[in-house]
Order: structure tokens, then sequence, then C-alpha cells
């Protein structure tokens, strides 16, 4: 995503960094997890910025140890690994953690939490905000 | 490793069955990894990644040094990494 | 933007992401809506049709109450530009001929190109 900036001086390219927002479900078919995956992972593919925000229910995504394919469940991890790959960032709220129990320590190594003040700072280094 | 005209490969993937944008995060993983100037053979079969993948790396730079159409939509893609 | 004039709204772009289908809640309504109104505006205005978004441009007969289709038809004639995701289309049996005229169907790549001439993205998701 670029936008082309013309000054005194010449031009110069300007891309625009994506932030992806996902709220809910890690299971099932062509869900909005998996939307927001394919979607953030084709960005980065591309050779732009992009971060994942996973709140609410989202961030049960980011659970260590998961492993749905014993029961022969539809999943997400398989894009969740990609996006390691790939070099994105993932940001977890971390008020989304506590009312559901959920422990930093229960969480994959790549992610960092951010709390409420750090969302405004997240948005602002992003200019594309989607939300799943 | 050549691939049948003058490039030498370094890395191959294939992505024949995959449908987009798979192949080209594939693709992207592999470049990751690779050294400036080294070369990657992407094998594939999706129609639309034929056409995105040359333009996604003219973005970041690789050099796109040949696409080969083969039978049943088949392609092969030749790509040197930059920087 | 370096003279210090922002852009107006004739230079701005607006790409809609919309993933929820016609009929089970107003999503659709209010994503399209919002394309027509940012249109008339003078936005350039694109409407990327996702998951089970894409589902909207499977209605296209014509219905004696009003519905997204309708909605859709007219958004294509005011210029604003549709696509489907291809394999979103592909995994619901969605085919070119069977979907209304002037949806493109694209892969995620054109969704791509959408965010990259986009000023803002409105997502009906969730």
């Amino acid at each position: 995503m670029t936008t082309q900036i013309t000054g005194m001086g010449g031009t110069f390219k300007k891309k625009k960094r994506t932030l992806i927002s996902l709220t809910h479900g890690t299971y099932g078919h062509d869900d909005d997890a998996y939307g927001a995956m394919l979607a953030i992972n084709a960005i980065l593919a591309m050779g732009t910025e992009a971060s994942l925000l996973l709140r609410d229910d989202g961030v049960y995504l980011a659970l260590k140890g998961q492993d749905p394919n014993e029961i022969g469940q539809e999943n997400n991890l398989r894009q969740l690994a990609d996006l390691v790959d790939l070099g994105g960032k993932i940001f977890v709220l971390g008020p989304s953690l506590e009312p559901r129990g959920i422990e930093r320590s229960e969480l994959i190594d790549e992610i960092t939490v951010i709390e409420r003040t750090d969302l405004v700072k997240l948005l602002r280094e992003h200019e594309l905000f989607i939300n799943f | 490793m050549a691939d049948g005209t003058n490039n030498k490969v370094d890395v191959s993937v294939d992505t024949r069955g995959m449908n987009c944008p798979q192949p080209l995060i594939e693709t992207r993983k592999k470049l990751r990894k690779m050294a400036p100037g080294q070369v990657l053979e992407v094998q594939g079969d999706h129609a639309m990644s034929r056409k995105e993948i040359p333009l996604a790396m003219q973005d970041t730079g690789e050099k796109v040094l040949e696409v080969k159409d083969e039978a049943n939509g088949a392609w092969k893609i030749i790509i040197q990494k930059g920087g | 933007m370096l003279d210090g004039k922002s852009k107006s709204d004739k230079d701005k772009t607006l790409t809609i992401i919309l993933t929820r289908g016609p009929f089970i809640s107003d999503y659709s309504d209010i994503a399209i809506y919002t394309a027509l109104k940012a249109k008339k505006m003078g936005y350039k205005v694109n409407l990327f049709l996702y998951l089970d978004g894409t589902w909207n441009a499977h209605v296209k007969r014509d219905k004696k109450y009003s519905n997204p289709g309708e909605w859709l038809r007219w958004c294509i004639k005011k210029g604003v530009k549709v696509a489907a995701c291809e394999r979103c289309s592909e995994a619901r049996d969605l085919v070119k001929e069977d979907i209304i005229e002037g949806v493109e169907i694209g892969g995620v790549y054109r969704l791509l190109d959408m965010l990259k001439e986009s000023d803002k993205v409105l997502t009906f998701s969730g």
C-alpha cells in the first residue's frame, strides 16, 4: 500500500501500515478469523507492514499448545505460524485476558500484551484499520 | 540446481494445488530466509498468483528473472532476492 | 500535502469490506448505503465482498421488496467498484454467470490493490 508524495527535491513513496483487529472466533470454515489471517498474511507477503491486534474473544487465537487437529476441527494455527514466519507483529489487548481467566504465560511467545492506553499509540502508528 | 535455462536455482518451493494467496505467502516465506543474490524457483498452478507474484516482487526490490508457462496451467517463476 | 492543503473528498478513496451475507443482519444495507452516500459526496469508492459478503452478489433477481442485491446493482451503476473474493466465491459455488453483472471476481490481491489506494477503510464484520 503506497501513496506517492511529491514535494521539493523529488518524489518518494510512503507505504501504508495496516492494523487488523480480530475480536472473535478461531475455529471453523472460512470464518472471520480465517478471513483476517488470510488478509494480514497477504499484506505481509506483498511487502507491506501489518500488525494483528487480538481483543475480546480473539485472544483465544494466541493460546499456546492448541491441537484442534486431534479432533478434526478446522483451525487457523497454520495461518498464525505463517504470520510469525512473515515477520508480522501480534498484539494482545491485556484487558481482554483477565475476564477470560487467561494468564500471559498461557499465550504463545511471539506476542506483545498491550493496555488500553497503548491502543491509541498503536492506532496512530497504522494508516489503515480493518476490524474483523 | 538448474532449471533448464541459465538460471542457477538455490531454493525451490512447490505451490501447486494452493489457492490464493498461499502461493505468494509461501514465496515470501522462502525469500525471507535467503541471502541477497540467491535464486528462488516457485512452481505453481494458480492463475491469479502467476500474475500477482511478479508484481509483489517488484514492490520489494526482488528481481523476476523468468516466468515460464507449462502444461495444464502450471507455471514456474524464477526470482532473485534483492538487497 | 506538503503545501499545507489537505485532500478534498473528491481526491479521497474509501474502501468498504463487507463480510456478512444479505438479509441476516443490516450490515449489507449499511455497507451499501454508505458506499452510495460516499460516492455522492465525491469519494472514489471500492466495495470488497469477503467471506459471506460474497453472497450479496448472488441476489440478482428482481424482488417485490427492497433487498441488498438491488442496491448493489445501483452501486455498480453509480460507479462504485465492487469486487468479490475469488476464494470465498469458489468456496460458496458462486460463479461469474450466477452473480450480478459488473461484480468483479478477484483474489485477496484485488483487496490489496483497493487498500493500496485507500485513505480510509470501513469494515462491516463481526
